[in-house]
């Protein structure tokens, strides 16, 4: 499963594992969020980073556009993508406007990736808007993340089903379906047929956000596989003063102690670097121990001991 | 309120035309008003509701504590050790007496010293050949 808007290092290692079983990638599709335009004959920028960053790494088609439309296209971008990245995310928006729901577009992207026993699978099946708003600006939480701003109420006409929503305060809204919300069928099938669910997380408030999924995390729990938790380094605190924020508003407080508890129901495992950097001993407060056997950093290729720990769980 | 020497805090002497706006020169600063008034630190940097640059500054106020003010880039006037603004506190703050930010500005060894400790810190963290596994004592699978 992947979680987050940076980059999966290990993403491209368990991607290419060389065998023939099936494996299901669940995209985090909780923040995917649209951008509307008041410009004619364009359509809403849509965000939807788990998803691309999968595609592009697998993808066997040919994504290209016309350079006009790249062009245009780099125009209306609000993240500073690359052509890639842009053309990728034009082409996930055709497949969406082609579909009528999300297991068709997972479908229908999973048939155009280079490995035939990877299935691409959304974790719910919907994306509640979480907004953000203050004053006269509103944005989704994930844009706001990223771009640290929110957006001119009057520029973007399809937010004006929020328009009853008013604060003078930064507030957030949308978020409080978040427990509720319910497994994807064929997110669920998949998991039922697994012997592991390695969770690769590359930020912390999408890290956050799921702590807060207390049903789909519940169901995780009942489910067969073992759940594997990987924290790079960097997630042990906040980078900055927009993560501490948007943990404010989403009731996690001040530190990432919280979030670490609330997950520590559902995740069997944890694997982080040995640093010192104050979350060995949030874990170890929190119900975990330390394993006698270490690993080897797991992401350059040569070092096999991480696939072999996961490959020892089908056993445990 | 503290006051220092503008000049003494400055040990590079660029300004705002470069490519100086990345966070970690500005992050965790030190900010002086032109008068030489140590005003606050600066937690991060984004755009405000304007879509103006801004420095998120923690100041230290009379009524309520220790708060957050947005301070817009362009009155930055140079940026080295700490980061001195073109402008006056007042002319920042409408309703507020900001008091002097209680926190010691480091000497150069110093800041040697954490780039050096950052440095080896980073080199580490690639280097690391060691992850930690942890199991839940709750789980039952």
């Amino acid at each position: 499963m992947l979680i987050g808007t940076g980059p999966f290092e290990l993403l491209s290692r368990l991607a290419n594992l060389d065998d023939t079983k099936k494996h299901y990638i669940h995209c985090f599709n909780i923040l995917d969020y649209l951008v509307p335009t008041k410009e004619e004959n364009i359509t809403a920028r849509a965000y939807r980073s788990e998803l691309r960053r999968v595609f592009k790494l697998l993808k066997r088609v040919d994504t290209t556009i016309p350079s006009t439309q790249l062009e245009q296209l780099h125009k209306l971008d609000y993240l500073d993508l690359d052509d890639i990245d842009l053309e990728i995310n034009a082409w996930i928006q055709q497949v969406f406007d082609n579909k009528n729901n999300y297991d068709a577009v997972y479908r229908f992207l999973s048939g155009d990736l280079t490995k035939s026993n990877i299935e691409l699978v959304p974790l719910t099946n919907t994306s509640p808007e979480i907004i953000l708003y203050k004053g006269n600006k509103i944005a989704p939480l994930r844009f706001y993340y990223q771009k640290k701003r929110l957006l001119d109420r009057d520029t973007i006409p399809d937010f004006e089903q929020f328009r009853g929503l008013v604060s003078e305060e930064l507030a957030i809204h949308g978020n409080e379906g978040l427990a509720s919300m319910e497994l994807n069928e064929e997110a669920r099938a998949g998991l039922k047929n697994s012997s592991a669910l390695v969770i690769l997380a590359s930020d912390l408030v999408s890290l956050g956000i799921f702590s807060l999924m207390t049903s789909v995390l519940e169901e995780i729990k009942a489910l067969p596989p073992k759940v594997v938790l990987v924290i790079p380094g960097e997630l042990s605190d906040f980078a900055d003063y927009t993560e501490e924020e948007i943990f404010d508003l989403l009731g996690l407080g001040g530190s990432i102690s919280k979030m670490i508890d609330k997950l520590s129901h559902s995740m069997d495992y944890i694997i982080s670097p040995d640093q010192d950097n104050g979350l060995r001993e949030l874990l170890l407060e929190t119900g975990y121990q330390i394993e006698d056997d270490q690993l080897e950093d797991p992401v350059p290729t040569k070092n096999t001991q991480f696939i072999e720990f996961l490959q020892s769980l089908d056993k445990k | 309120m503290k006051q220092v020497n503008l000049k003494e805090s400055l040990y590079e002497d660029r300004t705002q035309g470069e490519d100086i706006m990345v966070d970690d020169e500005l992050v965790g600063k030190l900010v002086i008003d032109n008068s030489g008034n140590v005003i606050g630190k600066c937690l991060d940097i984004r755009d405000n509701e304007e879509d103006e640059n801004v420095l998120i500054v923690e100041v230290n106020t009379a009524e309520k504590g220790k708060i957050t003010i947005d301070v817009p880039m362009s009155t930055i006037q140079a940026i080295g050790k700490t980061i001195v603004l073109a402008v006056e506190i007042e002319g920042l703050v409408d309703d507020q007496e900001i008091l002097s930010f209680d926190e010691e500005i480091e000497t150069d060894d110093e800041v040697q010293a954490k780039l050096d400790q950052d440095m080896k810190e980073t080199e580490e963290a690639h280097t690391h050949s060691k992850w930690i596994i942890y199991k839940s004592i709750k789980s039952d699978k």
